[in-house]
C-alpha cells in the first residue's frame, strides 16, 4: 500500500497521474490571456523614465519638450504628481520596492528610480517622448559595493525565524575538531527576468479600480493599490489569470503598476505599461549579492562537531529587504554547536527581490561547497559523510522531520547517476581535451502552505454534471491550473473537461501568493476537502438540470514548521561536467536528481518544474551575474543576450524522479511543493564536480571561462 | 524610438541620392539597426529598407540582383551578394566544401533565427556589443564624440586586447568577419557612379582618437557583395570560438585558421581572432613564423605567442591573452588532426 492512511483511491486516475496541462492547447495557440496582451479601447501607453544617477538630486525636471511632441497626453513627475500616499511593505498586505512611494520627491537613491511617467497614444510615441523629458541632476557618490558601503542592518528575525542564532559552545567545539575547513563564498547578483516581461493594464469605473498585472500575487497588488490610492480594498479589483514565469519577481508591486493606476485616473482612460527587458532587469528587484563564510570542525570520523556560518549581503538605502541565507544550514545536517549570523549592507540599488529559493538557493551552494571540501579534508566519499551527518530531528527548531528521506535520494541517485564510476582524486578523468568530473550536493526546501479557502459548486447543465471551483492564487506556469482539475475530476467523479477552474483574481475566494513553493499544499488539500463535501451532498440529493449544490474548504497557513513537526522536502543532486582546462570552458554533461518532496500531485508538471530547477541551477553555477557599472550602478547587461541564462545547447540529459513518500503530518494529501527545491542543490553539484575535474575550487559564482584559467594568467 | 521616415529601395539611382545624406541609415536583415534604434544609440532621419530587393521567403538564387545572389565566378572564385542571409550562405554546398571556416563561423553566431534574417552586408557593417556603446546615459567615444570611454574604468572583462586605443576598446562582434579575415575576399561597393572593390581588410578601421569612424565606406556607397578567391588546393580550415554559454554568445575569443601542410610542414597558414580585436584581427606576424615550421605543437604555440606579443589587456581582461593564444593553438591542432 503507497499511501495507507488516504480516504480515496490509492492508484488514482488523476491525483498522481501525469495528466497533460489543461490549458497547454491555450497557451501554445494564443489564446491564454496573458494581463498586459489585451487589447481595450482608448488605452493609452506609459513609459517609466528611470534616473540615470546612482544618487543625488533632482535640480531641474523639464517636461515642456517632451509634452509637445506628437501622441502625448500626460507626464507625470514628482513636481506635478500631488499628493502621495506611501505604503510600506508587508508580507501581510502587500510589498512594494521603494517604501517613500513611487515619484514621491527629488531624492534619487539607485539607478533606474523613477523620475517620470511618459503617457501617449501609442507605446513608440511615449517610448520617444521619455527621451525628451531633461532632468538635471546634482550627483552624490553612490555606494555601489558591500566592501564600501557605511551603513548597514542586522535583522533580527525573518518570518518569525532569528537571523542571530546560536546553540551550543561553537568556538569551543570547533577548537577540538579533528578536521575544520574555514571559506568564503560568493554569489552575484542575479535576476529572475522571467519570460514575460512585467506589464499591466489599469483603468477605473466611477470610484473602483481594475488592474490586468502579470503578479503572483492579486491580494498584495490589492494591499498595496488600496493604500495609495485611500480607497476600500473591496474596490480594487487584480486580475492575472496567466503568467510567463515569475520565480519571485512578481510578487512585489512595482512602481510603474503604481504609475499606471495614477496616469489612468488622471486621465480617465486606460493606460497600460510594459517595462522593456532593459527596465526589467535594472529597475526589478536582483537577487542580492552574498558573501558566505563558512567554518565547520568535524572529528576524524565524519561526525559534525561545529559550524559557523556569517553571511554579507545588501539591501536598498530605504528598504529592509533580507536573503536569508542561513536558516537551513542551522539544520540540514546534525551539529550541536552552530552559529550564524546575517549582515545586510545599504548600497545605491533598487530594493532586491525575491528570486527562486531565496536565502536557500546562495546558502545551499555555499554549504554544500563548503561540505565536499570538508569531505576532502577529511578523505572521505562525500556522501558518506552526509550520512553520517543525517538526522531525524531539526536541531533549529528541536522538531522533527515530519518525513525525511535524504539518504534514500542519494542511494537512489547514486545508482542512477554511477556515482561509483567518480574518481575520488581530482583532476585525473581527461577525455580527449576535456577533463571530466562527478559532483554531489544536497536540494532542500521548506514545506509551505500559506492557507487558502477554495469554493466549489456543482451543477447540472442538460443532464450533464459539471463543477466550477475558485481560489484568487495566480497559476504561474507551473500547473496550478492542472493539478486542481485532477483533484476535483478524481473526487467528484466526473471527467477532467466538467471540471472549470478559475484563478488569478481579487474576484475569487482567499488565495495565497504564487511563491514560497506552497501553493499544491496550501490549495490542494482545500480542494479535496471542498469537493468530498460536495460529493457528501451529491449523495444525499439528486442533482437536477438547474440545481447548484455549493461547497467551500479551507486550509491554514503552516510555514516550514508547526508545534509538533518541521516539514522539509529534500533530495540528492548529482552532476557530471566537463572543463576544458587550456580554453575554460565548462560544460555540464548530465544531471540526476531525487527527490524527496512527499507525494506527487502530477509527475509531469512536477518534473518539469525541475527540469526547470535544475536548468535554472546551471545558469546559476556557470552564467548568471548581473554587472553593475562602477560609476552610477547602472548594470551594463540588460537584455538576454549579454545576462546569460542556459540556452538548449546548455541543456544536457537531466534525470528527474521522485522518492515519493506522501508527507500525511503535512496535509491531507501528503503533498509538498517543488517549485524552489530544484534550483537548490544543482550549483553545488556542478561546482563540486568542477573541484572533481581540475582540482582547482572556485569559490565565488558564475564559473566563468576567465575564472577557471586565472592562475595561467597575470590577473592585475 | 525616434520618429523616422521610411523609404523603398528600388535599386535606381534615386537610392544613392538618399544614401549620400549621412543621417539616412540602410536596413537590410535588422537584427542589427532596428535594436540600436530602440535603444536610441541610432537616431537615423530616413531609414532606407533594401528588403525590396531582396524579399525574404524567394530563393535567393533565382531573385532578386546581385545584391540577393551567390554565383560562381571566374577561376573558382565565388560571387555573395550583401543580402545573402546568414543561414543561405553558411548551408550553401559551395561554401560548406570551398569554406568551411566561413560556414563554421556563420554558424557559431546568434540564433538559427536571427542568421534567417542577418545579411553579409549588416554581418560586415555589424556595430560593436560593447555595453557602453549601447546605452545612451553611458558614456562612449564610438557613439558620441569625445564623450569618454566608460569601459576603460568600467566593466571590460569581455572587451579587446588588440588593436585598442586610449579612446576605445570595444571588440568587433562579428565571427564572420574573423573568417573572411582569412579568406581575403574582395569587397564590392556600389556607388552613385562605377562600382569599386577594395580588399577585405581595407573595409574596417582601427578606432585610434576616431573610434566613431569604423569602416572606409563613404557616404553614398553601399556594399554590393564579395568576392570570395578560390580557396589554396589542400587548405585545412577551421573556426574556433570560446564563450561560456554553448551558443547564442558573442566570444570571449574566436580563431579562424587556414593550414596547408606537406610532409609534416607548414607551407601556408592564417591566422584571424575575433572577440578580443577592434577589428577582425589578421595575426601576419605568427603567420609568417609557422610558415616552413614543422606542423607541431610547439611552432603552434610559438606564433600563438607572437600574435599576443602586443596585445594590451587591462584589470579585468588580462585572461584574454593566455585565453586567446590557446584558442590559436587549438585551432590550429584542429585543422592540422583534419582529414
Amino acid at each position: 500500500m503507497k499511501f495507507p492512511r488516504m480516504d480515496m483511491p490509492v492508484s488514482g486516475e488523476h491525483i498522481g497521474a501525469p495528466v497533460v496541462r489543461v490549458d497547454a492547447r491555450k497557451k501554445v495557440t494564443g489564446q491564454a490571456d496573458y494581463a498586459a496582451e489585451r487589447h481595450i479601447p482608448d488605452l493609452a501607453h506609459g513609459v517609466v523614465l528611470g534616473a540615470m544617477i546612482g544618487a543625488g538630486t533632482i535640480k531641474r525636471i523639464d517636461i515642456k519638450a517632451a509634452l509637445a511632441l506628437p501622441g502625448v497626453l500626460d507626464v507625470i513627475t514628482h513636481e506635478n504628481r500631488g499628493t502621495v500616499h506611501r505604503a510600506k511593505g508587508s508580507m501581510l498586505m502587500g510589498m512594494v520596492d521603494d517604501s517613500r512611494g513611487v515619484l514621491a520627491g527629488d531624492r534619487v537613491t539607485y539607478c533606474g528610480q523613477p523620475v517620470a511617467f511618459v503617457v501617449a497614444e501609442t507605446f513608440e510615441q511615449a517610448m520617444h517622448a521619455a527621451t525628451e523629458v531633461f532632468v538635471e541632476y546634482e550627483e552624490d557618490p553612490p555606494i555601489l559595493t558591500a566592501e564600501t558601503a557605511t551603513k548597514q542592518i542586522e535583522p533580527k528575525r525573518f518570518m518569525g525565524e532569528k537571523l542571530q542564532y546560536e546553540r551550543g559552545k561553537t568556538d569551543q567545539a570547533m577548537a577540538t575538531a579533528a578536521v575544520t575547513i574555514d571559506e568564503t563564498y560568493e554569489t552575484p547578483s542575479e535576476h529572475p527576468t522571467p519570460m514575460e516581461p512585467h506589464g499591466v493594464i489599469a483603468m477605473w469605473t466611477k470610484d473602483e479600480l481594475h488592474i490586468r498585472n502579470a503578479t503572483q500575487w492579486v491580494m498584495g497588488d490589492r494591499g498595496v493599490l488600496a493604500r495609495v490610492f485611500r480607497m476600500w480594498p473591496g474596490k480594487v479589483h487584480i486580475h492575472a489569470p496567466y503568467l510567463g514565469g515569475m520565480f519571485g519577481s512578481k510578487a512585489t508591486t512595482g512602481g510603474h503598476v503604481i504609475l499606471a493606476a495614477l496616469a489612468a485616473k488622471r486621465l480617465a482612460r486606460p493606460v497600460k505599461c510594459v517595462l522593456s527587458r532593459q527596465a526589467v532587469l535594472q529597475t526589478v528587484g536582483h537577487r542580492p549579492r552574498t558573501v558566505q563564510r563558512f567554518a565547520i570542525g568535524a572529528a576524524a570520523d565524519g561526525k559534525l562537531l561545529a559550524m559557523r556560518h556569517t553571511t554579507t549581503t545588501h539591501t536598498s538605502q530605504q528598504d529592509d529587504y533580507i536573503e536569508p541565507t542561513n536558516l537551513t544550514s542551522r539544520h540540514l545536517y546534525t551539529v550541536e554547536n552552530y552559529a550564524s549570523s546575517l549582515e545586510v549592507k545599504r548600497l545605491n540599488v533598487v530594493m532586491p527581490g525575491w528570486m527562486r529559493a531565496p536565502g536557500e538557493a546562495p546558502c545551499q551552494y555555499a554549504h554544500e561547497c563548503a561540505i565536499d571540501e570538508l569531505a576532502v579534508a577529511l578523505g572521505m566519499d562525500p556522501i558518506e559523510l552526509r550520512r553520517i551527518n543525517d538526522g531525524d530531528k531539526d536541531l533549529g527548531r528541536d522538531l522533527p522531520y515530519s518525513s525525511k528521506h535524504l539518504m534514500q535520494c542519494f542511494e537512489r541517485g547514486a545508482q542512477r547517476f554511477g556515482w561509483e564510476r567518480r574518481s575520488s582524486k581530482p583532476g585525473t578523468r581527461r577525455d580527449g581535451h576535456v577533463l571530466v568530473g562527478y559532483g554531489t550536493a544536497t536540494a532542500t526546501y521548506p514545506g509551505n502552505a500559506f492557507g487558502a479557502k477554495v469554493r466549489a459548486r456543482l451543477e447540472r447543465v442538460n443532464g450533464r454534471p459539471r463543477a466550477i471551483l475558485d481560489c484568487m492564487s495566480s497559476d504561474v506556469g507551473t500547473g496550478l491550473y492542472t493539478v486542481i482539475t485532477a483533484i476535483a475530476a478524481e473526487t467528484l467523479n466526473l471527467p477532467l473537461a466538467d471540471i472549470e477552474v478559475k484563478l488569478g483574481s481579487t474576484d475569487h475566494s482567499y488565495g495565497p501568493v504564487a511563491g514560497g513553493s506552497g501553493l499544491t499544499a496550501a490549495i490542494g488539500p482545500a480542494v479535496y476537502s471542498a469537493c468530498t463535501k460536495l460529493a457528501a451532498k451529491r449523495a444525499k440529493q439528486e442533482l437536477r438540470d438547474g440545481d447548484v449544490i455549493k461547497a467551500s474548504a479551507f486550509t491554514a497557513p503552516v510555514m516550514g514548521a508547526d508545534r509538533h513537526h518541521t516539514y522539509q522536502s529534500f533530495g540528492a543532486v548529482f552532476a557530471e561536467v566537463t572543463v576544458d582546462p587550456e580554453l575554460g570552458m565548462v560544460r555540464v554533461r548530465r544531471m540526476t536528481g531525487v527527490y524527496d518532496a512527499g507525494r506527487i500531485m502530477n509527475p509531469r508538471t512536477a518534473r518539469s518544474q525541475l527540469l526547470g530547477g535544475l536548468t535554472f541551477g546551471i545558469g546559476m553555477a556557470l552564467l548568471e551575474e548581473l554587472i553593475p557599472d562602477p560609476a552610477h550602478g547602472r548594470f551594463i547587461n540588460t537584455d538576454l543576450a549579454e545576462y546569460k541564462v542556459p540556452v538548449h545547447a546548455d541543456m544536457p540529459d537531466l534525470d528527474v524522479s521522485f522518492v515519493e513518500e506522501p508527507d500525511l503530518a503535512f496535509n491531507s494529501l501528503g503533498c509538498r511543493g517543488v517549485g524552489e527545491i530544484g534550483l537548490t542543490g544543482a550549483p553545488a553539484a556542478i561546482a563540486n564536480a568542477v573541484y572533481n575535474a581540475t582540482g582547482k575550487r572556485i569559490r565565488d559564482l558564475p564559473i566563468t571561462v576567465a575564472k577557471v584559467l586565472v592562475g595561467r594568467t597575470d590577473t592585475t | 524610438m525616434k520618429p523616422f521616415r521610411y523609404l523603398a529601395a528600388t535599386g535606381g539611382a534615386s537610392d544613392f541620392a538618399v544614401l549620400t545624406d549621412p543621417t539616412t541609415h540602410v536596413l537590410a536583415g535588422g537584427t542589427g539597426l532596428v535594436d540600436l534604434m530602440k535603444l536610441g544609440v541610432q537616431t537615423p532621419e530616413t531609414v532606407l529598407d533594401l528588403a525590396a530587393l531582396a524579399p525574404i521567403g524567394r530563393p535567393p538564387r533565382d531573385e532578386g540582383g546581385d545584391f540577393a545572389r551567390i554565383a560562381d565566378g571566374e577561376d573558382g572564385d565565388l560571387f555573395v551578394g550583401a543580402l545573402v542571409r546568414n543561414s543561405t550562405l553558411a548551408y550553401d554546398e559551395r561554401v560548406r566544401t570551398r569554406y568551411p571556416v566561413l560556414a563554421e563561423a556563420l554558424l557559431s553566431g546568434a540564433s538559427a533565427q536571427l542568421r534567417n534574417l542577418a545579411t553579409l552586408g549588416g554581418n560586415l557593417m555589424q556595430r560593436t556589443r560593447c555595453p557602453y556603446f549601447r546605452a545612451t546615459d553611458l558614456p562612449c567615444n564610438k557613439r558620441v564624440v569625445a564623450s569618454g570611454c566608460g569601459a576603460i574604468a568600467g566593466v571590460h572583462r569581455g572587451h579587446a586586447i588588440l588593436g585598442t586605443s586610449p579612446s576605445c576598446i570595444a571588440t568587433h562582434p562579428s565571427d564572420m568577419c574573423v573568417a573572411l579575415a582569412i579568406l581575403e575576399p574582395t569587397l564590392v561597393i556600389a556607388t552613385a557612379n562605377e562600382p569599386r572593390t577594395i580588399p577585405f581588410d581595407e573595409l574596417h578601421l582601427l578606432p585610434g582618437d576616431t573610434p566613431h569612424r569604423e569602416t572606409t565606406l563613404a557616404p553614398g556607397e553601399l556594399i554590393l557583395g564579395m568576392v570570395l578567391p578560390a580557396p589554396l588546393p589542400r587548405a585545412k580550415q577551421r573556426y574556433l570560438k570560446v564563450r561560456d554559454r554553448a551558443s547564442y554568445e558573442f566570444a570571449l575569443a574566436s580563431a579562424a585558421v587556414q593550414l596547408v601542410i606537406h610532409d609534416k610542414t607548414v607551407i601556408d597558414a592564417r591566422i584571424g581572432l575575433g572577440g578580443v580585436a577592434a577589428i577582425p584581427w589578421r595575426a601576419s606576424a605568427a603567420e609568417e613564423l609557422l610558415e616552413g615550421k614543422p606542423a607541431t605543437r610547439a611552432s603552434f604555440q610559438a606564433a600563438a605567442e607572437l600574435a599576443l606579443a602586443h596585445a594590451h589587456p587591462l584589470r579585468d581582461n588580462a585572461f584574454k591573452v593566455d585565453l586567446a593564444i590557446s584558442t590559436i593553438v587549438r585551432a590550429l591542432e584542429l585543422a592540422a588532426e583534419a582529414p
